[in-house]
């Protein structure tokens, strides 16, 4: 590290304000100079300073270049027997200005710290893309798109690892700050971007099978980092056109639709194909139906990926019971827009009201699609009733905020089927004052001899028997400790004359939203207190048992200090 | 019959014989005179018929109801119709009638003679009553004035001797009538004439009788009953006149001598007393003195209320408790009774709240003056009160703190065993009779102090465990003292933590929880009533408990162990209530299972349970954890779970009709419970009391629908026995009967006057509009009157100028 800024700032000038080229050969000295060592670099403030300018002036430096089109192609081809020299100085200058774009690339695929340094490369990288298509093109004025240069830079940030911030824990998604800046400042505006890259990426992927030795793009990490970039809403589509075109004069295959979906298609398969992280599946999964399929030329694609995912078994919650519920929602969307057939469908659903159910933040989503499932008025009565059954007794251990949305959810149910009416009231248990003794006799044995039919664990709802059995469970919520679900399931004991109720005014409840709207109640009447006096809040350990329960009462007597 | 409408006239003319060939001859001869004037009426009868018929619109018809088969006999519409009232005519009368009262009214329309009150003032707005009283007073007397100027006025010498009581008349006109004086109101602006004269008048009367009687020789006639009376009456009245006279000059004597009196005695004596010195009083009158009015000011010794016996006095305390306890019920049932003075809010406020809050500050200077809230254990106080006055002279300079920091300054100073003695007496320092504002001071030291027992629980206290728990309680029951009166400012304290452990628990989850917060959670429900259906504190605060227990992930012994004691909690919540808490049950299955799997928490597979093994939680233990390795701990905790469990079921789970559901889960993990860690009997007995409580369970399906049968509204026709169509009502009550009738006839009564109403204001305007107009005309009229002059007089002018002119240029 010989140059200071001055020096560099000097060397600059000599060569971009002189129209001589006889200072060129300093340029290499400024490429030298850009050199440098992660663990230096992070001591050094002034070092980085010192990097960003050489960097700017360097870009300077070739930025003029191609003004004076010492980089351009063109020279070459009119015949290297008229102009040698020249030719050669030429292909001495691109040789520098590969260096130079190695050093940018290398720069952003090795720092493992975040600098800002890195990302002025990636801004300087892409201009000198802009700049390459307007004098790399063929002709003046012909169209082209650099896409080697981008490949390269695609290789460099996939390389790019930032350790441990690398993975957003919350979504899987990839938190590299360079793809993030490349994916808002290039990526999501500029169309032409977007199709290479695709392509590009595609034969990224290509060439990864056929070597098949490092599966350096179908890894974990690359798949965050894939996802990271597909995960929002700008995509190329014919129906939008906001989007713009980053260099100048692109080629007409951009607005090849077809072609961008399908290599975006393939990509996509490939990657799922791929190694994924728990937490990138569920990403994958929430966002399957909006933002994935309406870019697939043949979603049906997906049909094996979702199947799979449904099928996974979910007897282990923590760690993938959840993919099923979510698989759910890409999978409807498969069988209503492209006539997926799922076989056993409602046998598979019925297998996911498991108790963890009750517990997901994903609960509103699933109830919505069982809402649509279970619409129609042609399914079987028991199917029904195993239904209904499953999800009252799966409220007896939920929180209040799945309470209620199954309350009103059993409703509707019961509203839609009125057979199942005798769920909530069997007449022929019905006390009746004014019968004969040898009917309350009769009734007497009845009662004793019911014995609740219905099988928890029957994974098949047309066999579990339901529709012999009751809801206690309903009943037995009537008694809650919240004040309104116990009075929501109170609708059961009152005539059934509501028509049926808006799922979506009870899907969004949460502790959150309750205590909310607790504690945004004004105090109008003052809260009552309790008369009833305590010696001590909590036992003395110390002292004996019997001797402390009769002279002082104790408010937790099974809790000491 | 065709024909136009006058051919149809003529012929029905001649048909009565009105037209044509009027006299015929025999007729002449027979009938001649009689027959003309009986002809004559006929004739007008007649001709008013044909009038009539001939005019169908002058006449309102109704169908005939009576003879209704005359319609279906002969379907001529006319016939049967009946004529009931000529709307023309009728009209036509109103209007006349109408127009004569106009008339009449119009005439006398400003020439009405009235009343003028020509009192002084009576129409000026500007002057209040008392002026107008002020003035009237000195009109009065300058009156009265003049009238004594009359006294020396020789021209009237009559009523300078009259007596005062005839001093009406200060002008001296005096009218006269068979020599008696009338007096008149002969508009002197003197307002009290009105009232003297008409005072007069009875009294004139019976001058003017007795005059007849004695003076008048007229006729002596025999006098009649009343005069005889109205005489006695007089001669009665004179008599004790007389007599009251007399002894009004005996009392004028009386007194004259009494005035003399002190003259004659001083006459009499010789001697006359000293006049008092004033002598310095002496140390005893003094001291007398003092006595004498201390003693006047004591309180006078008052019946004091009988002392209770202890009978009554429990049996008073019974029957609170048992109102108590009512209300408690009822709050439970979520009735909500708001006449209760404890329950007053703030939409109480403007009926008696000030009374209210009067009653409060009684009861603060109870709380002060009684000193046993202060001093509810004061035994021990007694023992260190060098300490107490110590540390009174140390307070008394401090302010009331108002922050949690500023109380925990004033404490800094003092052992932690004084805390409580502290406190106290900053509380009694603030009693709010002592000086405004300390009433909102204490509000805030309530909910300091129970910011600050969460906070000494958070210390580390396991070295003095003795201490710090009769400290806490302590604190706690001066909390609690203090609830009472500062009940709103605790409850915002307390709302305010809540939100506050939410928000720690939602960014940190179980990192945020600390033991103060399980130590607000056991203060809310001491403090509160936590059984009612909805609560201000308790529902939230219940809320948020269930909210933990429900998303902590049960996988170190801590947060199990934090579990454990929220269920506790919990359970305590619905000790009266027995509400169902699906979040427990979510506890139980998920720690109980964490005990069965060995991958989340490492425990100890073979752990051996003895009957010494307490199921008491240490709180301190609980956050201080690194118990997961402490086997000893486990066995606490798990005995503790099993034990909250037996309480749940045993107290509110056994009552529930879906209790076999309940159970069913908990029973499988209690089962493997058993299966690894034999020793454990509790869950054994826990599984025997599960299966005999299922037993006794009726579970039969449920009939929830049993709704009595909605009646279908049945709208039999109506029938009269005994119909009558005179009869306008049916109703047997006669009273009602007769008062609907007044009702019928008094509406009628109404319409038919509004109707009127409505007619004349009509033709009111109607008239007021023609006077306007014919005023209009008559004014045009006359400007073009003058108009037409001045023109034909310019014309003349005029013509005139034009014919001297021609005149003279013809000269010319």
């Amino acid at each position: 590290m010989s140059l200071s800024i001055d020096e560099i700032k000097a060397i600059t000038k000599k060569i971009t304000s002189s129209n001589e080229r006889t200072h060129y050969n300093s340029i290499i000295t400024l490429l030298n100079e850009f050199e440098y060592d992660q663990d230096t670099f992070e001591e050094d403030e002034h070092l980085e300073q010192k990097l960003r300018f050489l960097v700017v002036a360097l870009f300077q430096i070739f930025k003029k270049m191609f003004a004076r089109n010492d980089l351009s192609m063109s020279n070459k081809r009119q015949g290297s027997n008229t102009n040698t020299s020249l030719a050669k100085f030429n292909e001495w200058c691109r040789k520098i200005y590969n260096s130079f774009k190695i050093k940018l690339l290398s720069a952003i695929s090795k720092l493992t710290i975040e600098t800002s340094l890195t990302l002025d490369c990636l801004d300087l990288y892409m201009q000198l893309l802009e700049l390459e298509s307007v004098h790399f093109a063929s002709k003046k004025d012909a169209p082209f798109f650099p896409n080697k240069t981008l490949k390269a830079l695609m290789v460099a940030m996939w390389q790019s690892d930032i350790k441990e911030n690398e993975i957003d824990p919350s979504n899987g998604q990839s938190a590299n700050y360079i793809l993030l800046e490349f994916l808002e400042k290039y990526y999501k505006p500029f169309v032409d971007i977007q199709y290479y890259f695709q392509s590009e990426f595609n034969l990224l992927l290509d060439e990864n099978t056929e070597s098949a030795t490092v599966d350096q793009y179908t890894s974990m990490k690359s798949a965050a980092k894939w996802v990271t970039l597909m995960n929002h809403d700008s995509h190329l589509d014919s129906t939008t056109d906001e989007l713009e075109v980053f260099v100048s004069n692109p080629p007409q295959a951009i607005e090849n639709e077809s072609k961008f979906k399908s290599s975006l298609e393939k990509n996509w398969c490939i990657i799922l194909n791929g190694e994924l992280s728990l937490q990138l599946y569920k990403t994958i999964l929430t966002v399957l139906h909006k933002r994935i399929i309406p870019h697939f030329h043949t979603p049906t694609k997906l049909m094996d990926f979702l199947t799979d995912s449904y099928n996974l078994s979910n007897d282990d919650m923590n760690q993938n019971g959840i993919i099923p519920i979510l698989a759910l929602n890409g999978l409807f969307e498969l069988m209503v827009k492209n006539n997926l057939e799922y076989p056993n469908f409602y046998q598979k659903l019925y297998q996911l009201l498991t108790p963890q159910l009750m517990h997901v933040k994903y609960r509103p989503r699933f109830f919505r699609l069982m809402d649509v499932f279970l619409a129609s008025t042609h399914v079987s009565v028991h199917l029904v009733a195993s239904f209904i059954k499953r999800l009252a007794r799966l409220c007896l251990s939920a929180p209040p905020s799945a309470i209620v949305i199954v309350i009103p959810f059993i409703y509707n149910l019961l509203k839609k089927h009125p057979n199942c009416m005798i769920m909530i009231h069997n007449p022929k248990y019905l006390y009746d004052p004014f019968q004969t003794p040898e009917e309350q006799n009769e009734l007497k044995l009845t009662k004793s001899q019911y014995n609740d039919p219905f099988d928890m664990e029957e994974q098949d709802p047309e066999s579990t028997n339901a529709f012999g059995s009751s809801l206690w469970e309903m009943d037995t919520l009537t008694q809650h400790y919240h004040p309104n679900v116990a009075s929501l399931a109170k609708v059961f004991s009152q005539p059934f004359k509501k028509m049926s109720y808006n799922m979506e005014d009870f899907l969004d409840w949460g502790y959150d939203s309750l205590l909310a709207a607790e504690s945004s109640r004004k105090l109008k009447i003052l809260p009552v207190l309790e008369y009833e006096t305590f010696d001590s809040i909590l036992t003395n350990d110390t002292t004996n048992e019997e001797e402390q329960v009769a002279d002082k009462s104790v408010y937790l007597s099974d809790v000491a200090w | 019959m065709a024909g136009s409408q006058l051919k149809k006239l003529k012929a029905t003319l001649k048909e009565h014989g009105l037209t044509g060939q009027a006299n015929i001859k025999k007729n002449k001869k027979n009938t001649k005179r009689k027959a003309n004037e009986y002809d004559r009426e006929e004739k007008v009868r007649i001709i008013n018929k044909i009038r009539e018929q001939f005019n169908p619109f002058e006449v309102k018809t109704a169908r005939d109801k009576r003879n209704e088969r005359s319609k279906t006999d002969n379907n001529n519409n006319a016939s049967n119709r009946v004529a009931v009232g000529k709307p023309g005519i009728s009209k036509q009368i109103g209007e006349d009638q109408r127009k004569q009262s106009y008339e009449a009214r119009k005439l006398i329309k400003n020439k009405r003679g009235g009343l003028v009150d020509r009192r002084f003032g009576e129409r000026d707005k500007n002057l209040t009553e008392e002026e107008k009283m002020l003035e009237r007073f000195t009109r009065e007397r300058q009156s009265q004035s003049k009238k004594k100027q009359n006294l020396y006025n020789l021209d009237d010498d009559e009523n300078v001797y009259g007596d005062d009581d005839n001093d009406t008349n200060p002008f001296d006109i005096t009218l006269t009538h068979g020599g008696v004086a009338l007096t008149t109101d002969n508009g002197f602006l003197d307002e009290d004439n009105d009232f003297t004269s008409s005072n007069k008048r009875p009294g004139l009367y019976d001058d003017a009788t007795d005059g007849n009687a004695l003076g008048n020789s007229g006729p002596a006639r025999k006098k009649t009953k009343a005069e005889v009376m109205k005489e006695v009456i007089a001669k009665s009245k004179h008599y004790k006149q007389e007599r009251q006279k007399t002894q009004a000059a005996l009392e004028d004597k009386i007194d004259n001598l009494d005035e003399d009196f002190d003259d004659i005695m001083s006459a009499l004596m010789p001697t006359q007393t000293k006049p008092k010195s004033i002598q310095p009083k002496s140390d005893v009158d003094i001291e007398y003195d003092t006595k004498f009015r201390e003693l006047n000011s004591d309180q006078r010794a008052v019946p004091s209320e009988r002392t209770k016996t202890e009978e009554e006095l429990k049996n008073e305390a019974e029957e609170k408790k048992k109102k108590l306890e009512q209300q408690r019920l009822d709050r439970m049932q979520g009735m909500i009774e708001n006449e209760e003075g404890e329950e007053r809010g703030v939409e109480d406020l403007d009926d008696g709240f000030w009374s209210n809050d009067d009653e409060n500050e009684d009861m603060e200077d109870e709380l002060a003056n009684s000193d046993d809230d202060v001093n509810f254990d004061g035994d021990r106080n007694d023992v260190d009160l060098d300490d107490n006055d110590k540390i009174t002279k140390r307070i008394q300079s401090l302010s009331c703190p108002t922050t949690h920091d500023e109380l925990l300054n004033v404490l800094e100073s003092y052992s932690f065993k004084e805390h409580p003695v502290v406190i106290k007496k900053i509380i009694k320092l603030y009693q709010p009779k002592l000086a405004e504002g300390n009433k909102e001071k204490l509000g805030k030291l309530t909910g300091i102090l129970l910011r600050h027992i969460m906070f000494i629980s958070n210390q580390d206290y396991s070295s003095f465990i003795e201490d710090f728990e009769t400290v806490t309680n302590s604190l706690m029951s001066i909390l609690k003292t203090l609830s009472e009166k500062y009940n709103q400012s605790l409850s915002e304290e307390a709302r305010s933590i809540l939100v506050e452990i939410q928000e720690k628990f939602k960014l940190h989850h179980f990192t945020g929880l600390s033991n103060s917060d399980l130590v607000f959670f056991i203060i809310t429900g001491t403090v509160f009533s936590t059984s009612d259906m909805y609560h201000l504190v308790a529902t939230p605060s219940a809320l948020l408990i269930h909210e933990i227990l429900e998303q902590m992930k049960y996988n170190t012994i801590g947060k199990v162990a934090y579990g454990a004691i929220l269920a506790q909690i919990s359970l305590k919540y619905q000790r009266l209530s027995k509400r169902f808490v699906p979040e427990l049950l979510y506890f139980f299955e998920k720690s109980l299972s964490t005990y069965l799997d060995s991958k989340t928490i490492d425990i100890e597979s073979n752990l051996i349970f003895s009957k010494e093994d307490k199921h008491i939680l240490k709180l301190h233990l609980v956050s201080h954890s690194n118990n997961n390795k402490d086997t000893k701990f486990q066995k606490t905790l798990i005995l503790n779970i099993l034990n909250s469990l037996e309480t749940a079921i045993s107290t509110i789970w056994k009552d529930l009709s879906a209790f076999p559901e309940i159970c069913t889960p908990i029973k499988i993990i209690l089962q493997n419970l058993l299966i690894r860690f034999p020793t454990l009997t509790i869950a054994a007995e826990l599984v025997e009391k599960i299966n005999r409580l299922m037993k006794f369970n009726e579970h039969v399906p449920l009939t929830m629908q049993n709704h009595k049968p909605m009646a279908i509204p049945s709208h039999a026709p109506k029938f009269e026995e005994n119909f009558n169509p005179d009869k306008k009502s049916y109703d047997p009550d006669v009273r009602r009967n007769e008062i609907n009738k007044m009702k019928a006839q008094l509406k009628k009564e109404r319409k038919f006057t509004m109707k009127e109403l409505r007619k004349d204001t009509r033709f009111e305007a109607r008239q007021r509009i023609d006077e306007k107009k014919k005023d209009a005309e008559q004014y045009h009229a006359k400007m073009a009157h003058i108009y037409n002059t001045i023109s034909t007089e310019e014309g003349a002018e005029k013509n005139k100028y034009e014919r001297e002119r021609k005149l003279r240029s013809g000269k010319k």
